[in-house]
């Protein structure tokens, strides 16, 4: 099974670092730790340090400096694979605590060869004495664009560990902290790489069992302290033996695009505190793709396990050139676990690479010779969606293949057009397959209703509307999705994004799509003025109003009708829709 | 409810733009006064469109008959002010009242050069002969509240 192999090569990174960082003598990680317990955060003063004082003091802690220079020291050969160093002239001062308004120096720590880790060092000037921690973050299972899953670590310079945190889906589920110090203790190196093995083996559960007190490894007790849900402190009454840089609060971490010669941004991993459980989430970013990208052995072994012809094993690796498709071949494997690596998976990955690989939908895609042709693909892919889709796809495919009748109405343009969407539209769902996300009729149909609003004609926009299925308009939390899908159409008008412009449109397709956003409508109540203007209100239930009127006082150029949303839960605003030709 | 000149700025900046029915008014109001009352948000609203129509920007019609509401600005706000029933929503204002643009001005902003899809505050920053034709003293403010 290559997940095995992904997982050996991911836990081997993550011991490696952690037992690089266990290299340091007793005494200081004794007397570190008493200080760090001793101290009464909210009295702190805390100062960006200068780097030049920072290097100065990571030189002086033979530690880590060994680490980074002696190579032949570590045990491991592993060093060599992995390759990593300081990057000094990445530093800069960046908020590291909103909430308790502290600032660090921030110099981050690359890895050439594991994205799963990331590394940077903290530094403080902490009521004038200079404090430097090194923060790992350690990925591990699925990876996510959206959440942080893995641990992260708090070292000081010396490797001595401070605290580790567990978080999944960016929730912290766990965290493990030094809490009491035998300064008689008995320390051997062989000790640290056990508990540094066990905690990245079997995570801090296994840590905890495997350390109990009898075996006193170090001489320190690292107690385990669950997150409760609604225990925002996160420290599980711990006795204050955090880091010297808080992390239960808002904990900003720079992206770090490294690597030598790698560039800075303001991205950011950002741990809040918000709502129960203390939780770690990313911005919108490409933040996650460059920390965990997979490499190309393992890329080369899953295109095998696939059966991946060399044209598709290679554009599979290619995709690490892509910052949109970068984190697929992870995505795949993921799609594979979850189904048991069956044959019919590893059928699907196949087909799906197919599909993804397929440089055919661009404007320039060639027609085919019939109706009949493309009748036929469509149904093949409709059939695919059916086969490995969820109920949104099922849905979805239902709605493409409701507009196959309508073939024999519409241009062979037309229907190209609309067999591109098709294809188009199947490469998304595929994608946000594998990333396991679950993307509703009312967003996969959009780009079919702007097809129809804007760019076809009546013959295809009619059907294009009038299809959709009821589900999608049903009162309630659906229509509120469909209605927030809508709201997106077309582009900003002069009095802001809540009204949007839509071009090329026409009094039909604005009066096919108010009918078939009010199906199912509580009532509708029809005017029709004597001098030509008509305004229709459809009730949606809960105060919210579906408005369609076929005139404007606003002076916009060009109306055709407009559709009024009236949705106080969603918006304070109504958001208008103006068809425009 | 204490209002400020630089709110009642702003929403003349924006209901010169976002104007056609009451509810256009008071959805603008409650942005910048979330908390204010229904009675505040009618208040103030009047106070908006009366400015307004005293610069001579904006005029108002009946919806049904579209005949103006109004030779003065009071005659137009006393007339707002009693088909504004308490408790009328948006449902009711689309039927009530309806305000337009009047066509010197169209025209004039045709002649600046205006395209009509431009953002309008954006459009107002970037013209100080528009922000000197919108702007509002707290005399202009004290003029309509004596109106009402």
């Amino acid at each position: 099974m290559k997940q095995f192999y992904v997982l050996n090569r991911v836990i081997l990174a993550i011991i490696f670092t952690l037992v690089l960082f266990s290299c340091q003598e007793e005494q200081e990680f004794i007397t570190i730790t008493e200080e760090i317990i001793n101290d009464d955060s909210s009295s702190k003063q805390f100062k960006v340090p200068s780097l030049l004082d920072v290097q100065s003091n990571f030189m002086s802690e033979a530690s880590y400096y060994q680490i980074f220079t002696n190579k032949q020291n570590d045990k491991s050969n592993m060093n060599d694979m992995l390759g990593f160093g300081v990057d000094w002239e990445l530093s800069f001062p960046t908020q590291f605590d909103s909430e308790q308004n502290i600032d660090i120096l921030y110099t981050p720590i690359h890895f050439n060869s594991s994205k799963r880790l990331k590394s940077f060092i903290a530094s403080a000037t902490i009521n004038d004495t200079l404090v430097s921690q090194i923060v790992t973050l350690a990925y591990v299972g699925q990876p996510s664009l959206e959440y942080f899953n893995g641990y992260i670590f708090f070292h000081d310079l010396t490797g001595a560990f401070i605290t580790g945190s567990y978080y999944e889906s960016g929730n912290k589920i766990k965290t493990a902290y030094v809490v009491k110090t035998k300064s008689n203790s008995t320390n051997k190196n062989s000790c640290i790489e056990d508990q540094w093995y066990y905690l990245a083996t079997y995570g801090i559960d296994g840590y905890e069992e495997f350390f109990s007190d009898d075996r006193e490894c170090l001489g320190s007790t690292t107690v385990v302290a669950e997150i409760a849900m609604g225990d925002g402190d996160g420290s599980g009454g711990g006795s204050g033996s955090d880091s010297d840089f808080p992390t239960s609060s808002d904990m900003y971490i720079p992206v770090y695009s490294g690597g030598g010669g790698g560039s800075t941004s303001s991205d950011n991993l950002n741990t809040s505190n918000s709502g129960n459980a203390e939780s770690v989430s990313t911005l919108e970013s490409a933040y996650w793709q460059e920390t965990i990208a997979p490499n190309e052995a393992m890329i080369t072994t899953l295109a095998s396990e696939i059966n991946l012809n060399a044209t598709q094993t290679q554009w599979l690796q290619n995709t690490q050139n892509s910052t949109e498709l970068q984190m697929l071949p992870y995505q795949i494997i993921n799609f594979l676990d979850k189904n048991l690596w069956s044959n019919e998976a590893k059928n699907f990955a196949q087909e799906a690479i197919g599909v993804l690989m397929d440089d055919s939908l661009t404007n320039s895609m060639s027609s085919l010779s019939s109706k009949m042709d493309y009748e036929a693909r469509i149904k093949t892919i409709t059939n695919r969606l059916r086969n490995y889709g969820d109920l949104e796809d099922k849905l979805m495919a239902d709605y493409i293949d409701s507009l196959l009748p309508e073939f024999e109405n519409l241009n062979m343009g037309e229907v190209h057009d609309l067999y591109k969407l098709v294809v188009w539209q199947q490469k998304n769902l595929i994608r946000k397959y594998f990333q396991a996300v679950l993307i509703p009729i009312a967003e996969a149909s959009l780009p079919f209703i702007e097809l129809a609003l804007t760019d076809a004609s009546l013959g295809l926009a009619i059907p294009l509307i009038s299809r959709l299925p009821l589900t999608m308009v049903l009162r309630g939390l659906r229509l509120e999705k469909t209605i927030r899908s809508i709201a997106k159409l077309g582009k900003a008008g002069r009095a802001g994004s809540h009204i949007r412009i839509i071009p090329n449109s026409s009094y039909t397709k604005a009066i096919t799509l108010f009918n078939k956003l009010t199906q199912n409508a509580i009532n509708i109540t029809r005017k029709a003025l004597p001098d030509g203007r008509v305004i229709y209100v459809a009730d949606m239930g809960e105060g919210n109003f579906i408005t369609f009127r076929n005139f404007d006082y606003s002076s916009t150029v060009g109306l055709q009708a407009n559709i009024d949303l009236k949705f106080p839960k969603i918006w304070s605003k109504n958001r208008e829709l103006k068809f425009v030709e | 409810m204490k209002i400020i000149i630089e709110d009642i700025q702003g929403l003349v900046n924006i209901c010169s733009c976002e104007f056609e029915f009451i509810y256009h008014f008071t959805q603008n109001v409650k942005e910048f006064y979330p908390k204010a009352s229904e009675q505040e948000v009618k208040s103030i609203s009047l106070i908006v469109m009366g400015l307004l129509l005293e610069k001579k920007l904006l005029q108002v019609y009946d919806f049904y008959s579209q005949e103006l509401l109004g030779s003065t600005t009071e005659d137009s706000l006393g007339t707002i002010d009693n088909l504004w029933f308490e408790g009328a929503s948006y449902i009711d204002f689309i039927s009530l009242v309806n305000f337009t643009l009047q066509e010197w001005f169209v025209n004039l902003l045709k002649e600046k050069g205006y395209n009509f899809q431009d953002n309008w505050l954006e459009y107002i920053s970037e013209n100080l002969w528009l922000q000197d034709l919108l702007r509002i003293s707290q005399a202009d403010i004290q003029k309509v509240e004596a109106m009402l």
